[in-house]
């Protein structure tokens, strides 16, 4: 028991929000590269660095998603609907879930926005008082846009069937602790990011689905605004 | 302030063009907005956010189960009637093809009825479980009735009668519904035969007035198309309200716009002696109010047309700034003395605005856009005339008028006509005044709309009027089993409510009893068998072989490729209002009518194994709206007169810095919302939402004259007497031009401002300088005089405060005879707790923290509870399982704080969950606890002690086998966890909580959980 450490329990409940969006964005400060890692790079076949140079070459994306997460304990899968937008060149990065609730998260100008319209609070975090956010955004940017080239220090590619590409985290990497697979799927033309799916090593899996994905067009400023109208 | 003032000024005098391009700039900029703005007249938005009466009006809008949208036909003779019949069809089938016309009902049963009951045949085996099918019976049941004069053509079509007996049931409706139709008819014809009506039901939301307009217009010409002879047609449409409110009140601001320049121009040219640079001081406010709306429009809620109406009134009002800059720019050394009285208009003007702004915490959506357009406005005319009007008027020399001192009287005879005035108002209001909430009275539309509405209701419904449940649920299967579970509890309660009460799951069964039913026939008939013995029987009694092949065709389809999402044809007319998905697109709605006493005070909501209340329906009775309306509108627009009056009390003391100058300046506040509270006594007249405004309004600007008169005594400036003079002018010309606006929100606003501003006048310019004069002389009796004296207009302060974010519907008291049979029946269950699994989120509360989460929970039959929670953006924060006892297993997210503390932290969340749901029936989790049932006025209170009786949990229940509402646990008498049901869901077995408060006050958070999807097994 901890009486009289109530703000515990306040600050483990927003630490964790803090670091969930994603749960394979790695502690890259905590590991330094090492020349075993740079030697794996450098083990990429021709063919799959052929396919990793075409893909992610946008701008802007723009892209309804739907996240479907199968817990390995739980019969019935968790959906989240929403939309999802990368602007590249700004390091920009918004993710707005409509349903089963309406939330916003916003990685933009050096700091983490969150809002959800239940409490219909807005957090902001700044990097510079938590870095390793930095290292999420970036991570979450390479993922969600295929970025494959890099999560490189982080993963090992390789392509796969059907025009997807596998990444399985180095040994040595924080990320090996939590997953053990991700799976990149593109589309038709091997040059755009379609479905991302995580295995993660407790069993769960989660799914990430684009549909209507719009690339290189402006995105409205609304969409970079954590708040949403309700 | 003062410096800032100071810089206004000068910069404005300096740079008159560079100041003139920026304002423009700002207030161009700040209207932009107006372009992509939306406006609306919707009534509703003037009823409190959140409460009751609100969100019985967005169930009736939402639901779309009161859509009152119909053609309405009347000929002198039946005859006419009759003759006009074939082209009646013609005009519903022409209406049905209008684009957002979904359906028109044109007929209550089918002309067809043979095919229509053979039909019907195939939805036997989902509606009713098999219970043994004999061929030979069958048609010697037909044998007989086609002997007794039945029908061949039917008798053969429904063998079973199976669809008669559920037609028949659509009569209950009618006698459930009050509703009456002409007997032998088919059509939708009155009892008197003499008026005919058509069902519409459209796609057009009752409060879109461009698209509801289009389809009046296309349904206008529809019936111009088809002239029936002798027949006249009036059209019912829901959006008329909408389209009628919105066009009056458009009038209204065209009428209001040319009564400002009617009676602004020639006041203004009246007072300052034709001198035509005066004619900008109303510009100044009419361009900011402008720029206000485009304000008002940034948050992206649509623009209350009842606000830009008020426009006229932000004239009134702010042209006083105008009034006294150009009073004082014709003194000597202009500049000087404006720069000095700059701070006193300033404060005048933010009293104003602050009274105003207040407005925006009322929970009452029209009223908050007010407050915000009337504050921002007065603000920003203030300085927008500053800045720009001095320097119009700089180069004035024209002669100075003959400054006229403020009146003195004798300072007892003032005091004396003061004192015996408010003394005489508010005897009078007490006496006399009545006060009127319902927000009905403002919608423009109602008594020219009502005609044909009565109509209607006088032509079909019959009987005393019906009160109506609207149950809410996320499809059409849940809002099926809640509302059989909900008739079920009425008819435990009243088996005399037999007959006389309707609801849709009375046509069609839940799915889950469709799927029982197909599998009772699959498993126990042989259609093939049947079919044989049938023809065959049928032979025997001289039928034709396939006289009953329709019949077996329609069962064989029934059984073959059932349609479990459907159901008959035949119900549509009647099935499509009562169960209907909700207008928003979220969710269902299914109607169930029963007599308005079931709903009041016979049966408590309370009431019954699933009171109605906690799954989230709300009761609709053409008695209950209106008075809820009343109590909902008094609570929430007496909170906001309250604070006005003490918000001015605190920004004149500010400003003067005395209490006995604070209170002089109150004086005529309290003469002008006692005056007119004694007008509307002595007219009759009750006090109504738009009169509580003006009183808001009317402290505002009372204060001003209060706080220039003060002023002007405590300065010696003898040119306020014309200033306040001309601004109680200007404002009751700003009143007069809403007061002949025909919406009767504003033009009662406008007539309780007249007599309020006179008032106000009155006692600031007449009354004040000889008191607070007198005062002076005799310090020690200024004070306790003035106290009392105001004592009168205060009014009483009533608010509620609610700790909880939800509340219970009031639950009648037990009664004697009730408690007895509700105390000996209570008794605790002998199964342990049942599996369970659901999705949902929580909402973590801690101090000013607050965050939402995603949650997926399920309870097994061996006792493990699982719970696995995630962030809004769908990571997984953690997972834990385990039993009551024991905690099995738990993973949380990495992270540091928590390092070293994850199992304690997963044991308390697993304690909190198992607090939750453990023990949700009567008594269930009981553990060897001394326990006794306690009678608390409406509810049934459970005490039971646990170890040395040091601890205890309470729980709450509301009747016999009724779920839990509440649970408190003490330990040592102080509380340590507390859980509140606040409303329940039905699945097909069980109910189960939705929407959950559970304090844990040892670590002083709350969760808020709402349950989203339930499943029916235990793996989620």
């Amino acid at each position: 028991m901890i009486p009289a450490k109530n703000r515990f329990f306040l600050l483990a409940a927003a630490s964790l929000l803090a670091v969930s969006f994603f749960a394979f964005a790695d502690d890259t400060s905590a590991q330094p590269e090492t020349k075993a890692n740079e030697a794996k790079v450098a083990e990429t076949t021709p063919d799959t660095a052929e396919l990793l140079a075409n893909i992610a070459n946008f701008r802007t994306l723009r892209t309804k998603f739907v996240q479907t997460k199968h817990l390995k304990a739980f019969k019935k899968p968790m959906v989240l609907n929403g939309e999802l937008c990368l602007d590249r060149p700004g390091k920009r990065f918004a993710w707005h879930v409509e349903k089963p609730l309406r939330y916003s998260c916003i990685i933009a100008n050096g700091k983490l926005t969150q809002w959800d319209a239940d409490s219909d609070k807005t957090v902001s975090v700044p990097f510079s008082k938590y870095p390793m956010l930095e290292m999420l955004s970036d991570a979450m940017t390479a993922f969600a846009s295929g970025d494959v080239k890099a999560l490189e220090k982080d993963f090992e590619a390789a392509a796969g069937q059907d025009g997807t590409v596998v990444l399985k985290p180095r040994s040595e990497r924080f990320a090996a602790s939590l997953i053990t697979e991700v799976e990149l799927t593109l589309d038709d033309s091997r040059t755009k990011i379609v479905k991302v799916r995580a295995s993660e090593k407790n069993g769960d899996v989660t799914e990430l689905v684009y549909t209507n994905s719009v690339f290189d067009s402006d995105i409205p400023d609304t969409l970079w605004q954590a708040k949403q109208k309700k | 302030m003062k410096s800032l003032l100071r810089r206004v000024i000068l910069f404005g005098l300096r740079r008159p063009g560079l100041a003139a391009f920026l304002s423009l700039l700002a207030l161009a900029l700040a209207a932009l907005p107006i372009l992509t703005a939306s406006f609306s007249a919707d009534i509703t938005r003037m009823l409190p956010s959140g409460s009751k009466s609100e969100r019985a009006c967005a169930v009736l809008l939402n639901s779309g189960l009161f859509n009152q949208s119909a053609v309405l036909f009347t000929a002198d003779t039946e005859e006419q009637l009759d003759a006009a019949s074939s082209g009646i069809d013609r005009v519903a089938d022409e209406i049905a093809s209008l684009p957002g016309v979904t359906r028109v009902d044109n007929r209550f049963l089918p002309d067809d009825l043979p095919a229509t009951l053979a039909s019907f045949q195939e939805w036997i085996p989902q509606f009713q479980p098999f219970s043994g099918l004999d061929a030979a019976g069958v048609v010697s049941a037909v044998k007989r009735k086609i002997l007794l004069g039945g029908f061949a053509s039917l008798v053969l079509a429904d063998p079973t009668g199976f669809a008669a007996a559920k037609l028949a049931t659509l009569e209950q409706f009618r006698s459930a519904s009050s509703f009456r139709l002409k007997d032998g008819e088919t059509a939708i014809v009155s009892p008197d035969g003499l008026h005919r009506l058509l069902l519409l039901e459209t796609s057009i939301s009752a409060a879109d007035t461009k698209d509801g307009r289009r389809l009046m217009d296309e349904l206008e010409s529809v019936l111009a198309k088809h002239p029936l002879p002798g027949v006249r047609a009036d059209l019912l449409l829901a959006h008329a309200h909408s389209i009628e409110n919105e066009r009056v009140i458009k009038s209204d601001v065209k009428l209001a716009c040319i009564l400002s320049i009617l009676f602004f121009l020639p006041a203004i040219l009246l007072l300052f002696r034709r001198d035509l640079r005066a004619l900008a001081i109303p510009v100044f406010p009419a361009v900011v109010s402008l720029a206000a709306v485009g304000l008002l429009a940034i948050p992206g809620e649509p623009v209350l047309l009842f606000v830009t109406a008020t426009g006229g009134l932000v004239i009134g009002l702010a042209v006083d700034y105008g009034v006294h800059v150009y009073m004082t720019m014709r003194t000597p050394c202009p500049v000087r003395r404006l720069i000095r009285i700059a701070p006193s208009l300033m404060t005048g003007a933010a009293t104003s605005a602050a009274v105003f702004l207040l407005l925006a915490l009322t929970p009452i959506p029209g009223v908050r856009q007010f407050g915000v357009f009337i504050g921002i406005s007065l603000l920003a005319s203030l300085l927008l005339t500053l800045l720009l009007f001095p320097s119009i008027l700089i180069r004035t020399k024209a002669p100075l008028p003959k400054p006229r001192p403020l009146k003195t009287f004798s300072p007892k005879l003032a005091s004396g006509i003061c004192f015996a005035l408010m003394a005489l108002f508010a005897v009078l209001a007490a006496l006399r005044l009545t006060v009127r909430t319902d927000l009905r009275q403002f919608d423009a539309a109602q008594e020219k709309l009502s005609e044909t509405a009565d109509a209607v209701e006088r032509l079909f419904l019959d009987g005393p009027a019906q009160g109506v449940l609207a149950i809410p649920g996320k499809d059409a299967n849940t809002v099926l089993m809640s509302a059989s579970l909900i008739c079920d509890g009425f008819l435990n309660l009243d088996p005399g409510l037999e007959g006389r009460m309707f609801s849709p799951s009375f046509l069609i069964p839940t799915k889950a009893e469709r799927e029982r039913n197909l599998a009772s026939w699959r498993e126990s008939f042989d259609y093939d068998a049947f079919a044989e013995l049938l023809r065959a029987a049928a032979e025997d009694e001289g039928f034709e072989p396939d006289a009953f092949d329709p019949f077996l065709a329609s069962l064989e389809r029934g059984l073959e490729s059932p349609d479990l999402d459907s159901y008959p044809e035949v119900f549509a007319p009647v099935l499509n209002r009562i169960l209907r998905p909700a207008a928003d697109g979220n969710g269902w709605y299914a109607a169930v009518f029963l007599p308005q006493s079931a709903l009041a005070n016979k049966h408590r909501p309370g009431a019954g194994p699933v009171p109605y209340c906690i799954l989230g329906a709300v009761a609709i009775s053409r008695a209950d709206i209106p008075a809820q309306i009343v109590s909902d509108m008094k609570s929430a627009t007496t909170l906001p007169v309250i604070l006005a009056v003490l918000s001015v009390f605190v920004i004149a003391f500010l400003f003067f810095r005395t209490v006995r100058d604070s209170l002089c300046a109150m004086i005529p506040v309290a003469m002008a919302l006692l005056t007119v509270c004694a007008v509307y006594a002595v007219l009759g007249k009750p006090l109504n939402l738009a009169a509580e405004i003006s009183l808001v309004l009317l402290s505002g600007l009372a204060i001003d004259y209060g706080v220039f008169v003060i002023g002007s005594e405590r300065s010696a400036n003898p040119y306020v007497f014309r200033a306040v003079s001309a601004s109680a002018l200007t404002t009751a010309a700003g009143g007069l031009t809403i007061a002949f606006a025909g919406h009767p929100l504003l033009h009662e606003a406008g007539f309780a401002l007249i007599p309020g501003v006179l008032a106000a006048w009155g006692a600031a310019a007449l009354l004040l300088p000889s008191i607070r004069r007198g005062f002076i002389v005799n310090k020690k009796a200024s004070l306790k005089t003035l106290l009392l004296s105001l004592i009168p207009a205060l009014l009483p302060l009533t608010s509620a405060c609610h700790s909880l974010p939800y509340e219970y519907d009031p639950i009648p008291p037990l009664t004697e005879t009730e408690w007895p049979l509700y105390r000996d029946a209570v008794q605790p269950p002998a199964e342990p707790m049942k599996p369970f699994a659901f999705q949902g989120k929580v909402t973590f509360e801690y101090k000013f923290f607050k965050q939402a989460t995603l949650c997926a929970v399920s309870y097994d039959e061996s006792g493990e509870l699982r719970v696995a929670a995630f962030s809004p953006s769908g990571g997984k924060l953690f997972e834990l399982a385990g039993t009551a006892d024991t905690l099995v297993d738990y993973w949380f997210m990495p992270i540091d704080v928590l390092e070293g503390h994850e199992e304690e932290a997963a044991g308390f969340i697993l304690e909190d969950f198992f607090h939750i749901f453990g023990g949700l029936d009567p008594w269930r989790g009981v553990k060897n606890g001394a326990a006794e049932n306690v009678k608390d006025d409406s509810k049934i209170i459970r005490r039971e002690l646990f170890g040395d009786g040091k601890e205890e949990l309470v729980s709450e229940f509301w009747g016999t086998n009724l779920p839990v509402m509440g649970k408190s646990y003490f330990k040592n008498e102080t509380i340590d966890w507390q859980s509140w049901y606040f409303r329940y869901i039905v699945n097909d077995t069980t109910i189960f909580p939705e929407i959950i408060v559970y304090d844990n006050y040892k670590h002083g958070y709350r969760l808020i959980l709402t349950v989203s999807d339930l499943f029916e097994d235990s793996e989620p």
